[in-house]
């Protein structure tokens, strides 16, 4: 079956994963801007970051088939240095006109903190200024809960926000309903230990539909398996439901969502 | 998703029995070591929280308010989550500033 990986951060994957991944059924991926596993030290490193997803990931993808698309921020976990994020967001809007280039994401929070929001704020002015869709980031564990009722607060908060231009990640079964009740989409995250298995992913679809509703496998550098969503595929299909309803979830939600921004120039397998 | 659970619950219970098994046998293998080691953790919080976690495991679902209707109340696994999560404030950005 094709299907859209919705949130896949290609840039700690290997050349190897693009060909499993299309041999699987990616046809196409959005690749966040997130965190490098430790803090950068300098704006140049963020505008290098930025030609990596709009230039060389593109181009990396092409050669299997697959359309990259992606979207641009510093992320919660580097937002306590708030000079450095305030840097970053001005430099932003030189990449914005990139054809690959989606919105805002993924910002969010990540221990919830006073700088965290400033930042995640800073990130909302910056999206609303330039008419962007934005994907979120909701922290993980303990603060999960805590985080994305805060996110939704401060979104909720700004009147020029459109809720159904705007992807939540990393819901799980104690924040899906909050998330889906306020009209944004919402992203399950398929991860080992911290996030959600494709058994729990499936167990909320069929609790609350497939309206609004994605399924990503994040494929970072930490544990986690690039070829999740073929996972919750084939969970579905042993559950006995039909390819059009599993097809919704992981091909057409996904196409229906990004389409909203002129840049998702997809063109459909023939 | 339109028939949302094609599968009944006895299906679901014979698909699912081997590992909801091997999942319990985890934890109890787990107890074992921990106890196994020697010391007293029975003061500590995270062995508190997965008691409080067990026990959510084997309340009816009627004590919840869901009454096996899948819908009126928080599931296990809402519940389990929740336990788990630091408290929410709606005062929170006062308390910020922002």
């Amino acid at each position: 079956m094709d299907y859209i990986d919705p949130h896949i951060h290609m840039v700690s994957r290997t050349t190897d994963d693009y060909e499993t991944l299309a041999k699987m059924g990616c046809v196409a991926m959005s690749e966040p801007a997130f965190w490098a596993g430790f803090d950068r030290g300098s704006v140049e490193s963020f505008r290098d970051f930025f030609r990596q997803l709009t230039d060389f990931e593109p181009r990396r993808a092409a050669q299997y088939g697959i359309q990259h698309f992606t979207w641009l921020c510093i992320n919660a976990k580097e937002a306590e240095n708030v000079s450095l994020s305030r840097e970053v967001i001005a430099m932003i809007p030189e990449f914005l006109d990139k054809p690959n280039v989606l919105g805002i994401g993924e910002i969010g929070l990540n221990k919830n903190t006073r700088n965290e929001a400033t930042i995640f704020l800073e990130h909302v002015d910056l999206a609303m200024r330039h008419n962007q869709q934005i994907l979120i980031h909701t922290p993980h564990l303990e603060d999960k809960y805590q985080g994305t009722r805060m996110i939704l607060d401060m979104l909720l908060g700004d009147s020029r926000i459109q809720p159904d231009r705007v992807l939540v990640d990393h819901v799980e079964e104690h924040t899906i309903k909050h998330v889906l009740d306020k009209g944004f989409w919402a992203g399950m995250t398929l991860y080992p230990v911290t996030k959600c298995t494709p058994q729990r992913a499936a167990d909320m679809i069929e609790k609350y539909g497939s309206e609004r509703l994605m399924a990503n496998s994040a494929g970072d550098w930490g544990p986690s398996k690039p070829t999740a969503v073929p996972d919750l595929i084939l969970e579905l299909r042993r559950r006995g439901h039909s390819e059009a309803a599993i097809r919704q979830v992981v091909y057409e939600n996904p196409l229906k969502f990004f389409s909203q921004s002129k840049r998702f120039n997809f063109k459909p397998p023939v | 998703m339109g028939a949302r659970m094609p599968h009944t619950s006895e299906q679901i219970l014979q698909q699912e029995f081997l590992l909801a098994r091997a999942k319990i046998l985890e934890l109890a293998a787990t107890l074992d070591r921990i106890e196994r080691a020697g010391g007293d953790v029975s003061a500590l919080p995270q062995r508190k929280l997965l008691e409080q976690g067990f026990n959510l495991l084997i309340s009816p679902l009627a004590d919840t308010g869901q009454a096996g209707t899948g819908q009126a109340g928080p599931s296990r696994a809402e519940q389990v989550q929740l336990l788990f999560s630091r408290e929410y404030s709606d005062q929170w950005r006062q308390t910020f500033g922002v």
